[in-house]
C-alpha cells in the first residue's frame, strides 16, 4: 500500500470517528463483555476497542478463553437472564447447537436494515450462510476461511524437478487438479536424506505431503471432509436425516488419505492443526492442504522457515475428476447473546458492524494481520493480492464452497469419525467402507431417537432471509 | 543388612536414573519447548541444541494479564486449602471422637460429596453464583473447590486423629485444658503430618482445576490454568506460550510441596505400620 493511501485511509477513519464522536454518543454508559477465544479474529481487535468506545460511548471488554469448552460456556451464559457476556465469538459449526439452544440473537433484520452500511453485497454469500441456522443469521463473519492447498512453488518451478516429473508421470508438474495428481506429486517429492532435491543434497527426509491424521479434536475429519465434498459427498441423507458419510464419495476420500500415508511424515497419526502446518512452514513437505487462517504464516519469516529457504504457492483443493467441485468453507464470527437487554443488543450490533467492517478488514490486511478475508473487494484488490498471494485462491474458490457441518451433532460426528478414520489409517480397520460404516452406525444410533421431521430440519440448509 | 556389592549399587543407580528420566522428561520438554523458537517447535528429529528465546514468556505476559491470573490461582488455591483444613480438621476430629452408631454413615455422606461428576453441577453452580453476585470472583471458586477438598480432608484427618491416643487428651483435660484448647495444643500438633498431606492434596487440586475455573470465571477471577489454555484457539495452538505458562504454573506447586515435604513423608507413611 502506498504511503499516500495510508494517509488517506487514516484520515477517513479519523474523520469518521470524529464525526461520530461529535454527535451524541449513542451508547454512553453501556458496558459490553465479549466471550471469545484468542484467535486472530479477536486479538487484532482487542487492542483497539478503545476506538469504539471513543466513537459510541460503549465500553467493550474482550475476555479470551480456550477453544475447547467455549461453546459450553456460551450455552451456560445464555441460560441466565441478565448475562455477563453480551457478545459471543462463534465458530460456524456451532450454529446448530447454539441455534437449537436459542443462545444467539437473530441478526437477520439488522443486517437487512443496515445492508448498505455493512456493504452486504460485497460480502461473499457463503460466509454469511455459514452462520445461518434455519434461515436465521445468528452470527456475523469476522474471519472467513477456505480449505485450499499450499505447496512449495520454488520446487514446483525447478527445471530439474519439472523435467524429472514429466519423464516419470507423463504430464507437467503443476498444482494438482485431481487427487490422483496430488498423490503422484506426493510420491514424486518423497525423498530420503542423502537424495537430491532441486539440486541440493537433503540432510534429512523430505515428505511429499502433510495431512492431519490425528483423532484429537477430530482433526482428521477436517482433512477428510473437504476431500469427500470434492467427490460430491454429503454428510446426511436428505430423506432420512441420517448419516451418509459412508457412501462412495466418503470411501473414495478415505482411500485417498490412506494412499497419502506413505508420503507423509512418520508421525502422521499425531498430526493436527499447527503440528501439521509446521511441516509446511518449515519447508519440509512439498504440499499440504489446510484452512487458510494459517496460510499467512508462509510468507512471514518470523513465523515460518519457508520464506527463508523457498517460496510458497497456493492453489485450490483438487477434485475427483479435475473439474471444479465443492470445497469447504468456514467462518469465525461474532454473535449476540439472546438474553442481553435491547440496548445492549443494539450496542453489540454496532460493535460487530464496526469490528467486521470493510474498512476495518482492509486496515487489518494493510497492517499485516494475516486474517482470512470475506469481502470480495479486499480479496480482489491487486495491491493486497500482491501482498497476500493466496487472496486470489480464496476469492476464486468460494463460489463453489459449501458449508462446514452445522448439525447440532457436529461434535459427535467429528469425534466418532475422528476415531474411525484414524483407526483405518493406522491399519486397525480393514477397509474404508468398514470404518465409515462403523462411524455412521454410531451416529445413527444417537440420531434415531429423534423424530424424522426433526432430523430433516437439522440438516436443512435454509438460506438466510437476508438474501431475499 | 548386607552391604551392597558394586554391581548392585550400579544397577540401583541405573534404575534410579531411568526413573528420574521418566519423571523429569515431561518437565524438560515443557521447559525446552517454552524456550524454543516457534518455527522449530515440532521439528523432527527434535532440536536439542537451539538458540533459546524468551519470546513465549514475553508474549504470555504481553497478550494476557498473566501475573494477575497467577495471583488469582494463588488466592483460590490457598484460600480453599486454608478453609478446607480448618473446617475439615474440625469435622474429622468430631467424627473421630464422637461415639455414635451412625457416625460412619455421616462420614460416608461427607465423602459422597466428592462422587458427583463435576459437569453435572456446573450449571446449578453458575446460576447460584450468578444470583448471588459471586460469578467471576475468587470466592466462588474457593467455595466450589472447598466442597471437594473438605470431604478429602475429613477422611484423611480422621485417620490421623484416630491414631492420637485418647489418654493424651484426658491428661490435657486433667491439666485444665478445655475441648478447643486440647484440640489445638495437643491433638492437632500430633496430626500435623496429616495436615501437611491434606494441604498438599487440596492445594494441588485447587491449583490445577480447569472445568469450574473455565465456567465460573471471566477476566477478573480467571485462573492460570484457564489462561494458559486460552492460547488454544481455532486457528492455532500456541504451544510455545502454553509451555511457557505451564512451566510457570509448575513452580508454585513445587514450592508448596517442598515446603510441606518435612511433614509429608511422615504423613504418607503414618499408620501404615502398627
Amino acid at each position: 500500500m502506498t504511503f499516500a493511501r495510508t494517509i488517506a485511509l487514516s484520515g477517513a477513519l479519523a474523520a469518521g470517528i470524529a464525526g461520530a464522536a461529535s454527535a451524541e454518543k449513542q451508547f454512553e454508559g453501556v458496558e459490553l463483555k465479549m466471550l471469545a477465544i484468542g484467535d486472530t479474529s479477536v486479538t487484532r481487535l482487542a487492542p483497539i476497542v478503545g476506538e469504539f468506545e471513543e466513537m459510541t460511548g460503549a465500553k467493550v471488554q474482550i475476555d479470551m478463553f480456550p477453544y475447547p469448552g467455549l461453546i459450553d460456556k456460551i450455552v451456560i451464559e445464555a441460560s441466565a437472564n441478565n448475562p455477563s457476556y453480551q457478545l459471543m465469538w462463534v465458530d460456524s459449526p456451532w450454529v446448530g447447537v447454539l441455534g437449537e439452544s436459542g443462545a444467539l440473537e437473530d441478526l437477520t433484520d439488522w443486517v437487512k436494515r443496515d445492508a448498505e452500511e455493512i456493504h452486504l453485497d460485497d460480502i461473499i454469500p457463503i460466509q454469511l450462510q455459514e452462520n445461518t441456522w434455519q434461515g436465521r443469521l445468528l452470527a456475523f463473519p469476522a474471519s472467513g476461511m477456505i480449505w485450499h492447498v499450499n505447496y512449495r512453488k520454488d520446487l514446483f518451478e525447478n527445471p530439474d524437478e519439472m523435467a524429472a516429473f514429466k519423464e516419470k508421470y507423463g504430464y507437467d508438474l503443476a498444482p494438482a487438479q485431481t487427487w490422483d495428481q496430488f498423490i503422484d506429486i506426493a510420491e514424486f517429492f518423497t525423498r530420503k536424506a542423502g537424495d537430491t532435491l532441486a539440486g541440493k543434497t537433503l540432510e534429512k527426509d523430505f515428505y511429499g505431503n502433510a495431512q492431519a491424521y490425528s483423532r484429537v479434536a477430530g482433526a482428521i475429519t477436517h482433512d477428510f471432509f473437504p476431500i469427500m465434498r470434492s467427490f460430491g459427498g454429503q454428510y446426511w441423507d436428505d430423506e432420512t436425516g441420517l448419516c451418509a458419510i459412508d457412501r462412495e464419495p466418503g470411501v473414495k476420500a478415505a482411500e485417498v488419505m490412506k494412499e497419502l500415508v506413505a508420503y507423509n511424515p512418520p508421525d502422521y497419526l499425531g498430526l493436527m492443526w499447527d503440528i501439521r502446518t509446521g511441516y509446511m512452514e518449515r519447508g519440509e513437505v512439498a504440499q499440504s492442504g489446510y484452512w487458510s487462517v494459517r496460510t499467512v504464516r508462509l510468507t512471514n519469516p518470523e513465523e515460518a522457515v519457508l520464506p527463508t529457504i523457498g517460496e510458497a504457492g497456493y492453489a485450490a483443493s483438487p477434485t475427483g475428476d479435475g473439474n471444479p467441485a465443492d470445497t469447504m468453507t468456514g467462518a469465525l464470527s461474532f454473535g449476540i447473546n439472546s438474553k442481553a437487554s435491547d440496548r445492549e443488543k443494539e450496542a453489540a450490533w454496532a460493535f460487530i458492524k464496526w469490528g467486521t467492517s470493510r474498512d476495518m478488514m482492509r486496515r487489518f490486511a494493510e497492517a499485516g494481520s494475516g486474517v482470512s478475508q470475506f469481502h470480495k473487494s479486499i480479496l480482489s484488490d491487486p495491491d493486497l493480492q500482491q501482498k497476500y498471494p493466496y487472496y486470489k485462491v480464496l476469492l476464486e474458490t468460494q463460489d463453489r464452497a459449501q458449508r462446514r457441518i452445522f448439525h447440532p451433532f457436529y461434535a459427535d460426528v467429528e469425534e466418532i469419525f475422528g476415531v474411525e478414520l484414524n483407526k483405518y489409517m493406522a491399519g486397525e480397520t480393514a477397509s474404508a467402507q468398514e470404518a465409515l460404516t462403523n462411524g455412521c452406525t454410531k451416529i445413527n444410533t444417537r440420531l434415531k431417537v429423534f423424530p424424522l421431521d426433526m432430523r430433516q430440519r437439522w440438516i436443512a440448509d435454509v438460506p438466510a432471509a437476508i438474501f431475499d | 543388612m548386607n552391604k551392597l556389592s558394586t554391581r548392585q549399587t550400579i544397577l540401583i543407580y541405573l534404575a534410579l536414573g531411568v526413573v528420574l528420566i521418566v519423571f523429569l522428561m515431561p518437565i524438560y520438554l515443557i521447559a525446552s519447548s517454552s524456550l524454543k523458537p516457534s518455527p522449530i517447535m515440532f521439528q523432527k528429529p527434535p532440536a536439542f541444541l537451539f538458540a533459546p528465546t524468551f519470546e513465549h514468556y514475553q508474549d504470555l505476559f504481553a497478550m494476557r494479564p498473566f501475573g494477575k491470573f497467577i495471583l488469582n490461582s494463588l488466592i483460590v488455591a490457598l484460600g480453599s486449602t486454608a478453609f478446607s483444613l480448618t473446617i475439615g480438621s474440625l469435622a474429622a476430629y468430631a467424627i473421630s471422637r464422637i461415639r455414635h452408631k451412625r457416625m460412619n454413615d455421616v462420614a460416608f455422606w461427607i465423602l459422597s460429596m466428592r462422587m458427583f461428576p463435576p459437569i453435572a453441577v456446573v450449571v446449578p453452580y453458575y446460576i447460584i453464583f450468578k444470583t448471588a453476585g459471586l460469578l467471576d470472583t475468587p470466592l466462588a471458586l474457593i467455595i466450589v473447590y472447598s466442597t471437594a477438598n473438605i470431604p478429602l480432608t475429613v477422611w484423611l484427618m480422621k485417620g490421623f486423629f484416630d491414631e492420637v491416643p485418647i489418654a493424651l487428651e484426658e491428661a490435657a483435660a486433667v491439666d485444665g485444658y478445655g475441648l478447643l484448647e486440647t484440640f489445638l495444643r495437643v491433638t492437632l500438633p500430633l496430626a500435623a503430618p496429616g495436615l501437611a498431606v491434606s494441604a498438599v492434596f487440596c492445594f494441588i487440586f485447587s491449583w490445577n482445576e480447569f472445568l469450574f475455573a473455565l465456567m465460573l470465571t471471566g477476566s477478573e477471577a480467571q485462573t492460570a490454568t484457564v489462561a494458559v489454555m486460552s492460547f488454544w484457539s481455532s486457528d492455532a495452538v500456541q504451544w510455545g506460550r502454553i509451555m511457557a505458562g505451564s512451566f510457570i504454573i509448575l513452580i508454585p506447586g513445587v514450592i508448596f510441596v517442598l515446603t510441606c515435604q518435612r511433614w509429608l513423608v511422615r504423613g504418607l507413611t503414618m499408620g501404615s505400620v502398627k
